[in-house]
């Protein structure tokens, strides 16, 4: 008997003791309206934005022991996040899932936490340093940066900015303005017709997947990275392509077939002319290529 | 960076002033308290009373931001007067462009000095590789316009890349201020 006693109790004491390392699970809420602007930063773990068919707001949080759920605001503006526990200490490494109003604009801040944002149909903003940013859905306005983390952006969303400087970039969606500026990162874009696309980086490869409405401007310009794009055979457009010291290559048409470098534009028209590409390297591949 | 380009770069370089202040009144007030939060940094392991740690919150959150709107008011001041030129008359190289892309970007690093205690050690690997990667194209853009100066294209490609520079440190410093 003393031996069960001693065994629960040392049992109870193994708990009492573990307790502080385990994520606290919280949950908070509030009411909003549909529009509600929603602020939340989480700078280490992961964040999660889910867009619903409701008025209000979810939280559910896992939160270490050295970190706290924060939050507050009223029905049109809400501010949340994860804070350290004590001050000045190390930001926690929390898991939050927010659920919001479909038509919410929402703004995340993050540092190596993932952000992840889907069916929110108002304007989305994310800034992180190094944390991978993946938006989802028919969003107003998507604008997102980071410093070193990828960037995925795929739905139909009718202006859509993205900002990286080592993470790659990736556009899958109908998007009419859309602006991807990288350092060293790719860039990957398709897209259905979109009106003004402008792509650039500085070392990394940009490729342009779509086709493009009749007055679509497009333009791409590297300095020493390979430019690709695949257009359809049926695309009424412009194009002015030039690389100073990389090798370009047209495989769109037979007009002005010609491999070429040394700066001089190689310009022609495909089915009548339209839309207008120019693509502008210093050191960079230039390839078109028929869908 | 090739040693030719450094060595063109360099007499502009050590042109610039150290540091260039906003036009504005509320500067003088501004980094005298960011020079007091520096001159006494609080350890933190040292205790501080909770109604001046927040007085302090709220003063560096305001000068956070004042200090980021005089940024880019300062950017854009800089360059205020330089649009893209036309392609028939495309400028010189060292021309009273480049000189403001290099004030501007001198600026904005300063700026961003500031606060590189405050990022992370593969965040400051990543800027600083990704800086020395857009240095590096200004410096064969560069070379390249030199050699044909009239050259429209050219000149597009280096304002480019100095755009990017400017853009690239006002993301680093936007990433770097704290909510």
């Amino acid at each position: 008997m003393r031996r069960i006693q001693m065994l629960v109790a040392s049992a109870a004491l193994a708990l009492v003791l573990a307790a502080p390392a385990t994520a606290q699970q919280t949950a908070r809420g509030w009411a909003a309206t549909s529009g509600v602007a929603v602020r939340v930063l989480n700078l280490k773990g992961t964040t999660r934005i889910i867009g619903w068919d409701r008025d209000s707001i979810a939280v559910s949080a896992s939160v270490p022991p050295d970190g706290r759920l924060y939050g507050g605001g009223g029905r049109a503006a809400v501010k949340l996040g994860v804070e350290p526990a004590a001050p000045g200490g190390e930001p926690p490494a929390a898991t939050l899932e927010v659920r919001v109003p479909q038509g919410a604009s929402v703004s995340v801040k993050s540092a190596t936490a993932d952000v992840d944002v889907r069916g929110v149909g108002g304007t989305i903003e994310v800034m992180s340093v190094g944390g991978r940013i993946a938006v989802s859905g028919n969003p107003r306005e998507v604008s997102v940066e980071s410093m070193a983390g990828a960037i995925d952006v795929v739905g139909d969303v009718p202006v859509v900015r993205v900002r990286t400087a080592g993470g790659s970039a990736t556009v899958d969606g109908a998007v009419e303005d859309l602006m991807v500026e990288t350092v060293s990162g790719p860039i990957v874009v398709r897209s259905r017709a979109p009106r003004r696309t402008r792509l650039e980086s500085t070392s990394g490869s940009i490729a342009f997947e779509g086709g493009l409405a009749a007055d679509a401007t497009l333009d791409v310009q590297t300095h020493e990275s390979a430019v690709k794009l695949t257009l359809p055979r049926t695309v009424a457009a412009s194009f002015e392509l030039t690389t100073f010291d990389g090798l370009l290559i047209n495989r769109f048409g037979s007009a002005a077939a010609r491999p070429s470098r040394g700066g001089k534009p190689l310009r022609f028209t495909a089915n009548g002319g339209g839309a207008q590409v120019t693509v502008r390297t210093l050191k960079g591949d230039v390839a078109v290529y028929r869908r | 960076m090739t040693y030719e380009s450094e060595d063109e770069l360099r007499p502009l370089i050590e042109q610039l002033p150290r540091s260039i202040e906003p036009a504005h009144d509320l500067w003088p007030a501004i980094a005298a308290r960011i020079e007091a939060q520096h001159s006494r940094p609080l350890r933190r392991s040292e205790p501080a009373r909770p109604s001046r740690r927040r007085w302090a919150a709220a003063l560096a959150a305001a000068a956070v931001i004042v200090v980021a709107a005089a940024s880019s008011l300062a950017t854009a001041w800089l360059l205020r007067d330089d649009r893209p030129p036309a392609a028939a008359s495309a400028p010189a190289v060292g021309g009273q462009r480049e000189a403001a892309y290099l004030r501007a970007t001198a600026a904005l690093a300063q700026e961003l000095a500031v606060r590189r205690d405050e990022l992370a050690p593969e965040t400051i690997a990543v800027l600083d590789r990704n800086l020395a990667i857009i240095d590096r194209a200004i410096a064969e853009s560069r070379a390249a316009l030199a050699a044909d100066p009239a050259n429209g294209d050219l000149a597009e490609l280096l304002w480019a890349s100095y755009q990017r520079k400017v853009s690239f440190l006002e993301q680093a410093a936007r990433l770097a201020t704290p909510t």
